[in-house]
């Protein structure tokens, strides 16, 4: 598999993300004066635009909403192809997108999803699921 | 003082047309004024989008281009493939209160021979950005929303690729420098071709192609004095905007509030009631194509069938030119042309076509009210617009 460097992040928060998923631990982002869970971080809370808010661990465990087998994904990513993705409706509400490692034919909509977070690094970053039973 | 469509110009389309953003723009701006009978005096108002490579002022650099210096009133689109719906209704509105008399809404580019498709998909996936990564080519965005419709609704691989089927027929119907892909293809044929991400086959992908196309919006007055001048009686009616709507809703995919229901919803319902139409009396569709499966969802959200049932009523037939709402008669961007930013206003001048009576081969026997349709991003921004034939309505 190709690794997935630290993506350069332009603004504090997206480097402090990247720094948590680079350390095992990813994130959403929980706002203290509305109390609404958001991803991706952003410096004001897109619901009530409060500045106070922080990161939040996730425990990884989600649904599948919607997914697909990249044949044919950007030349970085060539060499691991084809690659199942997923957008993961987390247990906590928010939906990241990440990749699934599995038999392409066994992924379908309402599967449940775990994170695994052994493989994350700083020098790879990609969030990939496994499927639960 | 009303505001009307009167004509428009098109570019041949393909992959290589034989010049670049600035010329096919004045190819398109020439055919257009020689559409309608103006002189590039007499407009004074544009509507333009910026070429797939960067630059850092592209209006400027274009009405010197054109020579359509000086103008009162230019904008610059932004709204992906929504952008030329979006731009019927800022164009109308402009001659409407008075801040233009007759706008030029243009758009063209050589996407497939100064960009290159592979350029065009690199850039484009590092658009999308670092949350959305690794699924990052834009087909895979659309794809995940397909297979939710697969898997919620058992909507068939088929059934999708019937949708480019559809498109590739019209196409072959046209003027072969109409249009980008000349030969029909089964929807067996789709599915053969190789798959880019499930269940999204090449096919069922937009092109990428060299092109562009124009319209004109000018008051009812000038349409009149136009038509008496250049071609005598009414034979050429203009259309009028009778209806519009738009919704934006998300960036990211994942941030999307539903995969069932788009924006186009709420956008279709405020453009058909404005319109004061029904279903039934839209005589033909045309549907924002970059992705098969954004033609089946939108179809459903704007209330052509229930939400789930849009792959039965695309094998229906009802889609095709011969069925009951004749779906992009041009070809769409699957089969016609997809210069990228500039492809949803085919859709426009198919629909000017259509309803001046001036469709050739893919004529939608008396088509007299038609709903025109962009999407932009990744079903983030959604534009609909109800146009007539101006002769319908007193
Ligand atoms: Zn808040």
């Amino acid at each position: 598999m190709t690794n997935r460097p630290m993506p350069s992040a332009t603004t504090d928060h997206e480097r402090q993300y990247w720094q948590r998923v680079a350390d095992g631990d990813v994130c959403i982002v929980r706002c203290h004066a509305c109390g609404s869970a958001s991803h991706p971080p952003r410096r004001y809370c897109p619901v009530c635009y409060s500045d106070d808010w922080t990161f939040e661990s996730i425990t990884g465990t989600g649904t599948v909403y919607g997914h697909t087998c990249i044949h044919r994904p950007t030349r970085t990513f060539e060499a691991d192809a084809p690659l199942v993705s997923a957008i993961v409706t987390l247990d906590e509400g928010p939906r990241l997108m990440g990749q699934v490692d599995c038999d392409p034919a066994a992924i379908e909509v309402g599967r449940r999803v775990c994170l695994d977070t052994s493989t994350l690094s700083s020098d790879d970053v990609r969030l990939v699921f496994e499927l639960q039973e | 003082m009303g505001a009307v469509l009167i004509g428009y110009g098109e570019t041949s389309v393909g992959e290589a047309v034989g010049c670049g953003y600035e010329a096919l723009n004045m190819w398109a701006t020439r055919e257009a004024l020689s559409d309608t009978g103006l002189e590039p005096d007499d407009i004074d108002g544009l509507i333009a989008s910026a070429p797939f490579r960067s630059e850092r002022f592209p209006l400027p650099r274009l009405i010197e281009h054109l020579g359509l210096a000086p103008l009162q009133f230019a904008e610059l689109t932004g709204l992906g493939g929504a952008s030329h719906v979006n731009s019927i209704k800022r164009a109308t509105a402009a001659v409407e209160t008075g801040r233009a008399e007759t706008v030029l809404v243009v758009a063209a580019d050589a996407l497939s021979s100064e960009v290159g498709p592979s350029t065009v998909i690199e850039s484009l996936a590092e658009s999308v950005g670092t949350f959305e990564d690794p699924a990052n080519i834009v087909p895979s965005l659309y794809a995940h929303v397909a297979n939710w419709h697969i898997d919620t609704f058992g909507t068939t691989r088929k059934q999708l690729a019937e949708v480019a089927s559809i498109a590739y027929e019209h196409a072959s119907m046209q003027r072969p420098d109409r249009v980008h892909e000349t030969e029909t293809k089964s929807a067996d044929e789709i599915l053969d071709s190789p798959m880019i991400s499930t269940p999204l086959t090449a096919d069922q992908c937009a092109l990428i192609s060299d092109g562009g196309a124009a319209f004109i919006v000018t008051t009812e007055a000038n349409a009149e004095r136009l038509d008496r001048e250049s071609r005598g009686n009414s034979e050429r009616p203009p259309v009028r905007l009778v209806g519009f709507g738009a919704q934006h809703t998300h960036d990211h995919l994942t941030q999307m509030p539903t995969f069932g229901e788009t924006g186009a919803v709420k956008a279709g319902q405020q453009a058909m009631t404005e319109a004061d139409v029904t279903h039934d009396e839209i005589d033909l569709l045309e549907i924002y194509d970059c992705f098969t499966i954004t033609v089946l969802r939108i179809v459903e959200d704007l209330g052509f069938c229930e939400l789930g049932d849009g792959g039965s009523l695309i094998e229906s037939g009802d889609l095709r030119l011969s069925g009951k709402w004749p779906l992009n008669t041009h070809g769409g961007a699957l089969a016609q042309a997809h210069p990228g930013m500039p492809s949803g206003i085919f859709h426009i001048t198919e629909t000017i076509r259509q309803l001046q009576g001036r469709a050739e081969a893919t004529q939608v026997e008396d088509a007299s009210t038609a709903l025109v349709h962009g999407n932009g991003g990744v079903f983030s921004t959604q534009a609909v617009a109800v146009l007539e034939r101006g002769d319908t309505r007193d």
